[in-house]
């Protein structure tokens, strides 16, 4: 197990946020809890492409081709829009939970307008 | 309600736990490695079967002229999934301004005013007011610099707009930039547009091969177009093609983006009245 330990961390990550987004009340901790969520899945992306002794993928001042070991670069590509959406959509949730505390004076997700009691 | 949650909560958690087994160790090599015995030596891994990222790793700089392979995957190979990327970072920034200017009266914040560094609003101290005039130059410095280096060292529009963006929450926060909310959004609207317009009009240039095709890569050398053989070089900044162009756009499109988020976010924090 101990090869998996960034795995375990992934599911770790998962786990967190999950059950804070399906067990908190506060909106802001959910938002909280999806960008939680969102760096585990960073991070398994991170896992799956690295490669022993491997550089970044960029050859400006690289070492010579012979010794030459890269990390996929796909992974990080795909990291990369999935950080500036995950910002964006943040943004816009925490613009929703501004709007929701004005409408309802609470960020709490059981007294809002409209919600009935299912516990 | 409550065990549901927890039933798919415990459920997800144990397949993810169970599909961890079938995952190849962290930096090991995946798949058959005997199905590649006559490939070689990949610059990856040798037994590694990613055909696609090594087909990248070897001809993005023959094809595309670019040292930094990830920029020359987000926006040559994957142009079009950026183009969408930047037109989701637009929309956001249109709906979150559209809503937040529901929130305060236009006239409570449409005069004009930009503080000196001698005048004090009374809640930034000194120390605040003349480190931000201080950090500023240097942070938009930076941030340029990531955008333009983006072909040949880490950073590319995303990360050098995000940096040039963390300048203007300095000025929100040291309250350099006070009360022209309108006049700001007007402005940085502007040249968020601008951006996502180069953008789209690069993409149409080359629009006689496909959409978004590098056109300028192999080019004139004066238009970023020298060529880079395979392997590592000290970087050369008229290469890439179409990438610096591209980086510019984005970067231009994401600072200013960003900038209208935390222009508008600050006001309404700022400028907020009670609900009734």
């Amino acid at each position: 197990m101990s090869d998996f330990f960034l795995y375990v961390t992934v599911v770790l990550l998962i786990f967190f946020g999950l059950s804070a987004v399906l067990f908190k009340r506060n909106l802001i901790k959910i938002v909280i809890a999806l960008n939680i969520l969102e760096a585990g899945v960073n991070l398994f992306f991170i896992s799956i492409a690295y490669r022993p002794e491997g550089t970044a993928p960029i050859f400006t001042l690289a070492p010579e081709l012979e010794k030459l070991r890269m990390v996929l670069p796909t992974p990080q590509a795909l990291i990369l829009t999935n950080i500036v959406i995950g910002f964006a959509t943040t943004a816009l949730m925490l613009v929703f939970a501004v709007f929701t505390y004005r409408n309802n004076g609470t960020l709490d997700i059981r007294n809002l307008k409209g919600v009935e009691d299912h516990d | 309600m409550k065990l549901a949650s927890f039933l798919s909560l415990v459920l997800i958690t144990g397949f993810l736990f169970v599909s961890i087994n079938k995952l190849h160790p962290v930096g090991s090599p995946m798949g058959n490695p005997d199905a590649l015995k006559d490939r070689g030596t990949a610059v990856t891994d040798i037994k590694n079967v990613s055909t696609m990222d090594d087909y990248y790793l070897r001809n993005s700089q023959t094809e595309t002229g670019s040292n930094n392979v990830v920029a020359s995957i987000v926006f040559d190979y994957r142009g079009f999934d950026t183009l969408g990327e930047a037109t989701v970072l637009f929309l956001v920034v249109t709906s979150i301004s559209m809503l937040l200017s529901l929130l305060y009266k236009r006239e409570d914040v449409d005069d004009y005013e930009f503080r000196k560094p001698n005048e004090f609003p009374g809640d930034v101290s000194r120390i605040i007011s003349y480190g931000s005039y201080l950090l500023y130059p240097l942070i938009i410095t930076f941030g340029v610099y990531l955008v333009i280096h983006g072909h040949l060292s880490p950073g590319g529009g995303f990360q050098g707009g995000a940096v040039m963006a963390s300048g203007t929450a300095l000025l929100l926060v040291s309250a350099l930039i006070t009360r022209h909310v309108h006049r700001t959004r007007r402005i940085f609207s502007f040249f968020e547009s601008l951006g996502l317009t180069i953008f789209i009009s690069m993409g149409f240039a080359g629009i006689g091969t496909t959409f978004l095709y590098n056109f300028l890569a192999q080019g004139s050398a004066s238009l970023f177009g020298r060529a880079i053989p395979f392997g590592p070089n000290p970087g050369y900044l008229n290469s890439g093609g179409m990438l610096p162009v591209l980086s510019f756009a984005i970067g231009v499109e994401v600072f200013f983006g960003l900038s209208i988020i935390l222009v508008s976010l600050f006001h309404v924090a700022r400028h907020r009245k009670d609900p009734e």
